[in-house]
């Protein structure tokens, strides 16, 4: 500071510059004025470099806090519900399955290969740093059309595989699909599921006991002056817990993450490309491994990740929750770089490093195992009753903020909602573009556009009379990126190393969720012999209905909910819980906001009914560009059990892939009343075919859901079931398409099927199930059926393609070809 | 009778280590354990080990050609004087891998020639009247449906065809080997190295029991009795019943 006093004129000047400077570290002229009010002083550099970065919308929800504080979050089988670094929910006596879900969407699009692989590397580490080793990958990606998205969905896919290939975690599943309105703005949001002993949970804290510190020191240190001996001992107290980093070294990739991907798109995006990380799964593999040996030897007393906002993050997250202050003395921290800057280390979102807290008796223990494992290491601070974030740099004290004005008293916007009427009127219909002609293609040629509507354009057109044009137009249906197999995607996914898929991707089984044996480690070892066999699994799915959620945010969001949690009926499990990435455009828009507030509320009506709490989550905002955002997209997944590996359901009468099977007769089974759970109008046969969805979107009827959760549960008791495939993306017809198409069989529909209206036929929503099994032929169960208020339809054979005259059987080998091949042009 | 004793390596980024070795010591009764450093090795004088596997995996994160670093560590040496000794070893993937950089199999792993990473369940048949350690000396042809998961799965044979036999061929041949070929063994037969991952297709309740195959005819020729009631026991009635029909 200068020595001289000031003018008036000097001090404007001085304050103008420091707010540029605030609002380069992406706060805004009032949190910045919050800021100096809450310090009662002028911030330093790094002050405000740590301050924005905590306060941007990535770190500290300010937009959605509001709205998240609503959700059903408890239930007996919750063993952590959010707040930590992942959600954890008792899956077998004594063990317990964390997990989340995490988006990378900023990253992605400037850098696809790097801010994939990361997003995966990130979300990883949620998940081991709190003691639980990694069991099973989903991702969740969206796309848009064109040139570059094509790129995009090459190198993220890429990105996505090498990673957890490397690090040895199997990608089971997830969901891939593709709006004109994510063009600018792709999702990569990345889900991982790790299994704990529930006796070894670990959580991010500093030491066991909370402290009542406030020995605020900020007085005596500031204005910043040389350290002496005797402020050192105050500030590193003797005795204390020691602040421990370890995994790879500090550099400047990052720098800023956290601000940029709390900002919209603008022309200036490309220059952001060196602050996308960059992974290295070699370093992620150790890391995992010298974390869960660390924790099993309970080396540790608390730990957490580097991830958005690197070490500023988890260092004040960690205080926060303790109750107590941490001082960092940044020049301890390992770097791969000479001369970083001090905010530089604090903002560097450099991947695969960790920060601990260890009792001083134990850190040369934790330092040892870590040079064991070829993991660099270093102590490079102290706990203390401070109750501030302090650093010191160079030997000078560079930060000392109090903890509560970066958790507590960040702050919380209640940004004006649109009326929900204004905004459902808005929303009514709406329309997409004409399709792209280059690159990712997303939608039907005009000519079989126009064809296929002349056969769906009437509600009262059967499917008899629809069919023969449906037919023809097969290959281009199914060669439709949202449709077509993505086989050219998850081959590049292991999914079965670990030993325990049951069903994923690229497995022989296969199922409406991802099925993931639990691990012989889990269990007892009296169990040991007949675990193969009996072992309880994890049924997992994951995704989102963002055009549903677009029409009506309310019922569109439980709608798309519920299609989840019926994945995970559907394998035969029962939902447990379920992780949320809320991604939307920017909540200074009141639309969005609308969008946000309701989606919730549609979430959190199928967590508190079904009984599936949300125990961890994440939210993404800004995803748009200009002023248009994406399509709301609150993503979803669900993490259930099924009780015994010999309980596991199919999703193809034959259970395996590539088989033609000999006759399958499909039933559908749903609710009597589906014809107002369910709506043509806003089907992804609609929007391909008109352009345009409309709503309503039916209100979910939980009571039916229940009476066929249960039924399904009987029936698959009794060992009635064969198979189970929910209707999904194109309603029952578009699913039993598939079903042919992956079987390379056809199908030989039923009379009563053929007497169907076409567009009840391709509805979506409530939509029910399509079973097959020998038993479900017999008057006995249609009755309890009905007795449910469910029916069963027949409504094909599943047929092998050579028992047709040539001319068909044509036609549906071609289909199954389209659907095979459609997407792998883009991984030459 | 003291139980045979088998090793799995364990390289730093090796993934496949946990798998393979429930693989073993779920199907066969054997003393297994993993070694990854130097006192693991001092703990096993030679004639103490009978079956050595390089797991999958990545180790040292492949980041000069997958298995280069592997292959030039500590580790190796001792792989190579118990292989000279007429240990079994086997090489999966990145233990494959490993093998042909460390010199104890002939030939290399080239880039697939789709240069990506694939995971998918291939067809291989085995080769007749070829024996090794860890296949028997078929009759007839027999063919195995079993997972690949690599990025460098392209076998590049050596010009001298007496330096190895090959025991398995891929029916299609995506990654691009030389003659298809998927799996090789030294001319003695006790050392096979294979990118398919016979580990991961041995229990029916994953869909996929062919990998027992190799577990069978390592059983049979080393005299490892099988665990009763595990899958290989019951792929072993199977089998009987089939070929006394």
């Amino acid at each position: 500071m200068s020595s001289s006093p000031q003018t008036p004129a000097e001090v404007g000047k001085e304050e103008k510059k420091q707010l540029e400077l605030a609002q380069g570290f992406g706060l805004s002229a009032d949190e910045f004025k919050r800021l100096r009010e809450l310090l009662g002083r002028s911030p330093s550099l790094e002050e405000i470099a740590v301050t924005g970065a905590l306060w941007s919308e990535h770190c500290s929800y300010k937009s959605s806090r509001v709205h998240l504080s609503r959700f059903h979050t408890q239930e007996p089988w919750v063993l952590q519900g959010p707040g930590e670094n992942a959600g954890i929910v008792e899956i077998a006596e004594g063990v317990g399955l964390a997990f989340k879900m995490e988006s990378h969407n900023h990253p992605s699009y400037i850098e696809p290969y790097q801010g994939a692989a990361t997003g995966v590397g990130g979300i990883l580490r949620d998940v081991f740093c709190m003691g639980a080793r990694p069991i099973a990958n989903l991702n969740c990606l969206r796309y848009g059309e064109g040139d570059y998205n094509a790129h995009l969905l090459k190198h993220t896919v890429r990105g996505i595989g090498d990673y957890g290939n490397s690090v040895g975690v199997p990608t089971v599943g997830g969901q891939t699909r593709f709006h004109h309105g994510y063009s600018k703005n792709i999702l990569v949001n990345a889900f991982t599921a790790g299994l704990v002993k529930s006796d070894a949970i670990f959580r991010g804290k500093l030491q066991n006991d909370s402290t009542q510190p406030r020995q605020q020191v900020a007085s005596r240190l500031l204005p910043a002056q040389p350290m002496t001996a005797e402020k050192r001992s105050e500030l590193f107290p003797s005795g204390a817990n020691l602040l421990l980093y370890f995994g790879s070294a500090t550099g400047r990739d990052g720098v800023h993450g956290a601000t940029m991907s709390s900002d919209t798109f603008d022309d200036a995006s490309a220059a952001l490309k060196p602050t996308v990380q960059v992974g290295d799964p070699f370093a992620e593999k150790k890391l995992l491994e010298v974390t869960l040996e660390l924790l099993e030897k309970k080396l540790v007393v608390g730990l957490q990740d580097m991830g958005a906002a690197g070490l500023t993050s988890s260092g004040v997250e960690m205080a926060g929750r303790s109750g107590c202050g941490v001082v960092i003395d940044l020049n301890l921290i390992p770097a791969r770089t000479a001369r970083l800057k001090a905010f530089e280390y604090l903002l560097s979102e450099s991947q695969e490093r960790m920060l601990c807290a260890v009792t001083p008796e134990k850190a040369p223990a934790v330092i040892e195992l870590c040079r064991q494992h070829q993991v660099a290491a270093a102590v490079i601070g102290s706990v203390n009753d401070t109750g501030e974030f302090i650093c010191l740099h160079n030997d000078e004290v560079v930060c000392v903020l109090p903890v509560g004005i970066l958790t507590d008293n960040a702050p919380k916007y209640t940004w004006p909602l649109q009326d929900r009427d204004a905004y459902l009127r808005e929303h009514a219909r709406i329309e997409r573009p004409l399709p792209a002609d280059s690159g990712l293609k997303i939608g039907l040629p005009e000519e079989t556009r126009k064809s296929l509507a002349g056969v769906l354009e009437s509600a009262t057109t059967s499917f008899a009379q629809a069919w023969p044009v449906l037919q023809k137009h097969l290959p281009e249906l199914m060669s439709l990126p949202v449709h077509a197999s993505k086989d050219p995607l998850t081959r590049h996914y292991c999914s079965t190393v670990q030993g325990n898929t049951i069903a994923g991707c690229q497995t022989p089984r296969s199922s409406a969720a991802a099925l993931v044996r639990l691990d012989e480690a889990f269990v007892p070892e009296s169990a040991h012999d007949t675990f193969a066999r009996n072992a309880p699994v994890v049924a997992l799915a994951a995704g989102c209905q963002e055009r549903w959620i677009e029409i009506d945010p309310l019922h569109g969001a439980a709608q798309s909910t519920l299609l989840l949690s019926r994945r995970i009926v559907a394998s035969g499990g029962r939902p447990l819980a379920m992780t949320d990435c809320l991604n939307f455009g920017s909540p200074r828009q009141p639309a969005v906001m609308r969008q946000i507030s309701d989606a919730i509320d549609g979430i959190n009506s199928v967590a508190k009914t079904m009984r599936i709490p949300i125990v961890s989550g994440n939210v993404s905002l800004n995803n748009q560009t200009g002023t248009t955002p994406i399509p709301p997209t609150p993503m979803v997944g669900i993490a259930g059990v099924v009780d015994s590996c010999q309980r596991v359901v199919g999703d193809l009468p034959s259970l395996t892939k590539n088989n033609s099977t000999s006759q399958h007769r499909l039933y559908w089974l749903c609710a009597k009343n589906t014809d107002s759970l369910t709506n043509f109008a806003m089907s992804e046969m609609a929007w391909n075919v008109f352009h345009k969805n409309n709503g309503p979107v039916p209100q979910a009827d939980f009571a039916s859901e229940m009476q066929m959760n249960e039924f399904l549960a009987e029936l698959n008791q009794q060992q009635h079931l064969n198979s189970c495939a929910v209707a999904g993306c194109g309603g029952v017809l578009m699913t039993l398409l598939t079903m042919a198409a992956r079987t390379q069989s056809a199908l030989a529909f039923t009379k009563e099927c053929l007497a169907l209206h076409v567009q009840t036929l391709f509805a979506e929503g409530q939509a029910g199930v399509i079973v097959s099994g020998p038993a479900l032929a017999d008057q006995r169960i249609a009755g309890q059926a009905d007795a449910r208020g469910l029916r069963l339809v027949p409504l094909a054979d599943l047929i092998s393609c050579d028992s047709l005259a040539p001319t068909e059987s044509q036609v549906w080998k071609a289909a199954s070809a389209q659907y095979s091949d459609s997407l792998k042009s883009f991984f030459r | 009778m003291t139980r045979q004793k088998a090793a799995v390596l364990q390289f730093p980024g090796t993934n496949c280590d946990q798998d393979t070795l429930r693989w073993l010591a779920r199907n066969l009764d054997l003393d297994v354990s993993f070694v990854r450093n130097q006192e693991d090795i001092e703990k096993r004088p030679p004639g103490h080990t009978a079956v050595i596997i390089l797991p999958g995996g990545f180790s040292f994160g492949d980041y000069l050609r997958a298995g280069a670093l592997a292959a030039r560590s500590p580790l190796m040496d001792w792989v190579r004087r118990e292989a000279a000794a007429g240990v079994a070893v086997l090489g999966i993937c990145n233990g494959f891998q490993i093998l042909c950089e460390s010199g104890l199999l002939p030939g290399a792993l080239a880039p697939n020639v789709i240069r990506q990473h694939v995971h998918e369940f291939v067809t291989i048949h085995a080769e007749i009247s070829v024996a090794s350690r860890w296949t028997p000396k078929l009759t007839s042809g027999q063919l195995l449906t079993l997972p690949i998961s690599c990025g460098m799965g392209n076998f590049v044979a050596p010009r001298k065809a007496d330096s190895f036999q090959t025991l398995f061929r891929y029916t299609l041949n995506i990654l691009g080997s030389s003659e298809s070929i998927a799996g090789i063994s030294n001319p003695e037969g006790n050392i096979v190295g294979m990118m398919p991952h016979p580990e991961r297709a041995s229990d029916p309740t994953l869909g996929a029991s062919d990998g027992l195959f190799m577990l069978d005819a390592l059983a049979t020729q080393l005299g490892i009795p099988v665990r009763a009631d595990s899958p290989l026991d019951h792929w072993r009635k199977t089998k009987h019943a089939h070929n006394t029909h």
